[in-house]
């Protein structure tokens, strides 16, 4: 099953660069290409890290941890 | 850079469904159990403290007039921390809660209807729907929460009405039984998803709208109606289900609609998750608009449309990473998130403020 999704979504990242990379270099848009195939090839590692089960990091975390002390001043002022 | 233009009754429709998605069904919950019987003062507070926000937000638009937020950043704390400040609230503020938003959308319909059908599989149906949304541009999403307004509105309304033989008043006493203060938390709690995140209009209004007093007007029309609407249900869960099942309820407005029995008219509650639906879809396309409209003017790329689709399939894999579990939701909604977004909408507002006023009499002294 995992190993399905990741095919769907490697083939639906195929179609996708098939589709707009033609498009984007004949407007000679660079800058869009690279961003493009960056978030793109961030996108699929994602799904290669669920599908191999890796626990990907959450960006929640980062908060929680910077404002923890925050957090903790608001519980003393309100009790 | 950005010629797309919306009116300002598209505006109105876009505020509206953004204050009322996530805050009707979810939102009122956490207030609840913070507030308890209370909580229908709360939300009447919560109205309150909004105003003189959308205030701030609009005469920030006004001071900028075609500037998004983005360069408002880079004009008001120069070029580094300007953009170090715009990455952090196009990370952190669009694309997390876009992230978040579709998880909560996706949740809701396991945990109500389709209960053994995996996360992914819902989330990818709203993730298609949204990167169609998204292609089609600002104008057809402001379109589309024009008619959205009315049909939500409707049915939510009606749906009230409904429920009105099942209200119980004696349920709203005793009134300020632990004083002022759980009201004041549930009120920060519930303007931390009602007003505050309003603050990613400042990647729209400026730049889209034509920035005069009507728009000041529609933006305030369109927060007053979706926090009344949003008061309406508060009060109505609080009356018909009584403090103690709304606050352990995860969906309060979902079960008083499952309450109405009126007649034939019978198991309505689905009209609710469809306005709920409806509502948090404009929300998580407008998020995920100023995120993208914003990491586009980061690094200078001029069509952000070539960018959608591989950010919907990196939002499609964070939605099921943001919350682990239920007791990681409950303590980033009701705890992190507040601080943080008082950040953005309430600290970085005031501090551009104050530097554009210091500026200016600068510049004047010279």
């Amino acid at each position: 099953m995992s190993l399905l999704s990741f095919i769907l979504a490697s083939v639906f990242s195929v179609v996708l660069c098939i589709v707009e990379i033609p498009k984007m270099r004949k407007n000679r848009e660079k800058k869009e290409l690279v961003a493009f195939l960056i978030i793109l090839f961030y996108g699929l590692a994602l799904v290669g890290m669920k599908c191999l089960k890796i626990d990907i990091p959450n960006p929640a975390d980062v908060l929680v941890a910077v404002y923890s002390p925050v957090v903790d001043l608001i519980k003393v002022a309100l009790e | 850079m950005n010629k797309t233009k919306i009116s300002n009754h598209q505006l109105f429709a876009l505020v509206a469904n953004f204050t009322l998605g996530t805050t009707v069904i979810s939102i009122s919950s956490n207030v609840v159990s913070l507030a308890h019987q209370d909580a229908w003062i709360s939300a009447l507070i919560s109205i309150a403290i909004g105003i003189p926000f959308i205030w701030m937000y609009y005469y920030i638009g006004k001071l900028y007039p075609g500037k998004s937020l983005i360069d408002i950043l880079n004009a008001a704390f120069g070029k580094w921390a300007g953009w170090i400040l715009s990455a952090i609230f196009v990370v952190f503020v669009c694309y997390l809660d876009t992230a978040q938003v579709i998880f909560y959308v996706g949740n809701f319909i396991r945990n109500e209807y389709m209960t053994e059908t995996p996360l992914y599989a819902l989330n990818l149906l709203l993730a298609i729907g949204i990167v169609i949304g998204m292609l089609y541009g600002l104008e057809a999403i402001a379109r589309a929460a024009e008619g959205f307004i009315v049909i939500v509105s409707v049915l939510i309304i009606f749906s009230l009405l409904l429920n009105m033989k099942n209200i119980e008043p004696l349920n709203l006493l005793p009134i300020f039984e632990k004083g002022i203060v759980p009201i004041l938390k549930g009120a920060f709690s519930l303007s931390s998803y009602m007003t505050w995140p309003l603050v990613i209009l400042l990647m729209i209004v400026p730049t889209s709208t034509d920035n005069t007093i009507k728009t000041r007007n529609s933006l305030f029309a369109g927060y007053l109606w979706g926090a009344t609407i949003n008061f309406l249900c508060t009060i109505m869960s609080l009356m018909v289900l009584g403090s103690t099942i709304t606050a352990r309820s995860e969906y309060p407005a979902y079960m008083m609609a499952k309450e109405i029995s009126v007649g034939i008219i019978d198991r309505i509650e689905g009209i609710i998750s469809f306005s709920w639906l409806v509502t948090e879809f404009i929300r998580i396309l407008l998020y995920f608009y100023a995120g993208t409209l914003g990491l586009a003017q980061l690094f200078r790329i001029k069509d952000y449309k070539k960018l959608i689709m591989p950010l919907g399939l990196v939002m499609l894999m964070y939605s099921g990473v943001v919350y682990p579990n239920a007791a990681y939701q409950a303590k980033w909604d009701t705890t992190t998130w507040v601080p943080f977004i008082a950040t953005f909408g309430v600290i970085l507002p005031i501090l551009i403020l104050i530097i554009k006023k210091f500026k200016d009499v600068s510049r004047q002294l010279k």
